[in-house]
């Protein structure tokens, strides 16, 4: 503790300096919270996927429709708990830039159930009573001041049964997503009346989504449900929505390989830089510091004040830009979704900014206690 | 009189400049660490910029490649691309009709309805999976696209359940090879054989239009495209298209078509690549600062005593920011190096398309050019500060 002045004296010795590494040291680390966070996010994201949910969709490719009709076989496989239908329309509201998904279910008292998302009983009733009913979601409601009661015409590609592109839903009520699913921006609507409205893919669905009884059975599920329509016209792949969301992220292209190349690369600079920093500043000070041995300070004592200091700089420095890289972050929500930054990313950042000051300070500290006083003091 | 003056001026000053330069660059070899400091730290910022920039350089790239002017694609008038595009076979007919359309030698029209459906493929090194398009295509598609070539095999016949690979598809993907069987829909289909375009069309499978549509059951097209006469028999077919109200159809010339189509896919990772490049690059700024100052306070008595018998304030500045510049100039080589060997011709596939990465000779510049402004950035604070040393007080300093 009693060292404490004599560090911090040495890390402000040249002011110039130490703001100029800090804002280094700090901007490194807010480059890597962004992007370890951003990794990091999404596996975490990746693992508070439900593990007991199923996606049914054609085996050729996810978005080619299947049969309706599946429906009723789905649900009498053994170890399936509920069955829901998903289609979706896509259409813009009054201008092509504001692109909103209907999400169409099966309005069911059943669906009560379906993971992730809260609806009033009293709203779905609605849902289930009102043809072109739609439930909307807070954020929408705010975005586009839509009120229960009020209507959400709709331009689509997908032509209604009278070569109409436009369509009209009444909001009927409101839900909230209590998991991410990215039904944030997305409206819900009675897949009865866009079956029967939409001149196309008529009696067919995007994906059904099952919830299973026993996470452990998921892949025997999976296979008997795929079992039922081998060898038919509409083959099905069955696939937890674990392993779809694995997948989909990973098509995003190779981020772990991004994200360590350009964390790599930053630290690789950055540790020239500290360690330069910490040489120069060693240079300057060799006379004070032969003063402070000649003053009966030992060999290791000095290798510490040294080591230490770099040691305060480096983690402080850190430590400001991780915060600024979890203060940035809510602000890229959109672009992220339900991504967060984990601590556990900072505090990596922290144990690497330690072996980062450790590493640089080494050379400078090992020179420090190998001093000779006679030396230091007679070369100026 | 006055212009042989500051002829002489200009004179000592070049001179003052040189000396001073040369005195700089004599001694780097004693001041490693700050020049290591400024030379790597460029090389990782111009390295990492270029091989980022080089992804959205290759889908570009990959795109744009072919793209003619004299060749137009028929979209459903507002539609976003070809993927919420319906056209009626009546409306293909038509068009296909119009004046401005190219005939081939037997009078047939050079243009074509294509349709497109998802197909699922897994990557033979990792085997991630991946949806591509398969692309049921008119008999006039190899008039269209006369940069088609086959590779291997034969092309597929109408009628029969047969389609070609593309160049990336074949190469990167599982079971493309010729004679393999793909099941769509309940039904093996023939891998007949492999082809190349060097563009657009490389990362997807080819088959008879009509055989497509009839076993996905689908009624329209997504689109048309079409050859024309001329780049200049535009306007005739866009006139020809306007004057039949029956025809609710949008006409896209290639080229722009083509990149308004990469924008969605480059455009996100031009953004990611410019962000992380301009962060890497203040901190590296940062660290060239540190290191000039470093360079310029160890030689402080020095320019202090040179300031003192006569040398001007511009030459020093000059001299520092040269300096400075001719640091970052071997980090952003370096760093250019790097990014060509590790990444030029490496192939990446997100999102269904794969593309090579490209570091083309804008890059290359762009990477200078980042690297420079870095260097006079950094230099310059201390250039001026080297340039007020007064002798007394640097005399005094260490």
């Amino acid at each position: 503790m009693k060292y404490l002045p004599l560090i911090w004296s040495g890390i402000w010795r040249k002011p110039g300096r130490a703001i100029l590494i800090l804002l280094q040291v700090l901007i490194a680390f807010l480059l890597f919270g962004l992007l370890q966070g951003f990794k990091s996010g999404i596996d975490q994201v990746i693992a508070q996927t439900r593990a007991d949910i199923l996606i049914v969709h054609s085996r050729q490719s996810f978005g080619q429709p299947i049969p309706l009709a599946y429906f009723v076989r789905i649900q009498a496989v053994p170890g399936v708990k509920a069955v829901f239908v998903q289609n979706f329309l896509v259409g813009s509201y009054q201008k092509p830039t504001q692109q909103i998904v209907a999400d169409a279910i099966d309005p069911d008292p059943k669906w009560m159930g379906y993971p992730g998302l809260a609806v009033s009983k009293t709203d779905l009733d609605a849902l289930i009573h009102t043809r072109t009913g739609a439930l909307i979601s807070a954020t929408l409601a705010r975005k586009y001041s839509w009120k229960v009661g009020g209507r959400i015409p709709l331009h689509s590609t997908i032509l209604q049964q009278s070569g109409s592109p436009d369509w009209s839903f009444d909001i009927v009520g409101t839900f909230r997503e209590t998991e991410h699913l990215g039904l944030d921006e997305a409206i819900i609507i009675s897949n009865d009346y866009l079956n029967e409205a939409r001149v196309d893919k008529k009696n067919t669905v995007q994906h059904f989504i099952v919830l299973t009884n026993d996470p452990k059975q998921l892949s025997a599920v999976a296979q008997a449900v795929d079992d039922l329509f081998a060898n038919s016209l509409d083959e099905t792949r069955t696939e937890p929505l674990r392993e779809m969301a694995q997948s989909q992220f990973q098509s995003l292209g190779d981020i772990n390989f991004v994200v360590r190349s350009v964390v790599g690369a930053v630290f690789f600079a950055l540790l020239f830089s500290v360690g330069a920093m910490m040489m120069q500043s060693l240079r300057e000070r060799s006379p004070e510091l032969a003063v402070l041995k000649a003053l009966g300070f030992s060999d290791i004592r000095i290798f510490w004040v040294i080591l230490v200091e770099s040691l305060v700089l480096c983690v402080f420095a850190a430590i400001l830009g991780l915060g600024c890289a979890s203060v940035i972050f809510p602000l890229a929500k959109r672009y992220l979704g339900g991504i967060s930054m984990p601590y556990a990313v900072a505090a990596i950042g922290v144990v690497l900014a330690v072996v980062l000051a450790l590493i640089s300070a080494a050379m400078p500290a090992w020179r420090g206690m190998r001093l000779q006083v006679v030396e230091a003091l007679g070369g100026r | 009189m006055g212009d042989e003056a500051s002829c002489a001026t200009r004179m000592k000053t070049i001179k003052q400049f040189f000396a001073l330069l040369e005195l700089s660059l004599s001694s780097l070899k004693d001041r490693l660490g700050s020049v290591l400091v400024t030379v790597i730290g460029t090389a990782c910022v111009v390295g990492v910029l270029i091989s980022m920039l080089s992804m959205g350089a290759g889908a570009r790239a990959m795109i744009m490649h072919n793209a003619r002017a004299d060749r137009v694609w028929v979209l459903k008038h507002g539609a976003h691309g070809t993927g919420d595009s319906s056209l009626s076979r009546e409306a293909v007919l038509a068009i296909a009709d119009m004046p401005g359309v190219r005939k081939d030698v037997d009078g047939r029209a050079m243009a074509y309805g294509a349709t497109f459906v998802g197909v699922e493929g897994r990557k033979k090194i990792d085997n991630a999976r991946t949806t591509f398009a398969l692309f049921g295509v008119g008999a006039a598609y190899t008039a269209v696209h006369p940069e088609f070539h086959l590779t291997a095999g034969r092309m597929f016949r109408p009628g029969l359940r047969e389609l070609i690979a593309g160049k990336s598809r074949y190469e990167l993907f599982k079971n493309f090879e010729i004679g393999d069987h793909v099941r769509l829909r309940g039904n093996e289909w023939t891998v007949v054989g492999h082809f190349e375009t060097g563009g657009f069309f490389d990362g997807s499978l080819l088959a008879d239009a009509p055989t497509v549509m009839s076993v996905f059951g689908i009624a329209t097209f997504n689109n048309a495209t079409l050859m024309l006469q001329s780049a200049a028999a535009f306007d005739e077919l866009q006139a020809a298209v306007k004057a039949n109200p029956s025809l609710d159809v949008e006409l896209r010339p290639e080229i722009p078509f083509m990149r308004e189509q990469s924008k969605n896919l480059s455009g996100v990772l031009d953004f990611v690549s410019y962000f992380v490049g301009a962060v890497m690059a203040a901190g590296a700024t940062l660290g060239a600062v540190n290191s000039m100052y470093a360079i310029v306070d160890s030689r402080r008595r020095e320019i202090a005593t040179l300031r003192a018998i006569g040398f001007g304030a511009g030459p020093v500045i000059l001299a520092v920011l040269t300096e400075a510049v001719l640091l970052v100039l071997p980090g952003a080589i370096l760093g250019v190096l790097a990014a060509r060997l590790l990444f030029n011709g490496n192939i990446v596939s997100p999102i269904g398309m794969s593309f090579r990465l490209t570091v083309t000779p804008h890059l290359v510049a762009l990477g200078v050019a980042w690297a420079l402004s870095m260097g006079l950035l950094g230099g310059l604070l201390p250039a001026l500060r080297a340039s007020r040393a007064s002798v007394t007080t640097a005399l005094r300093a260490y």
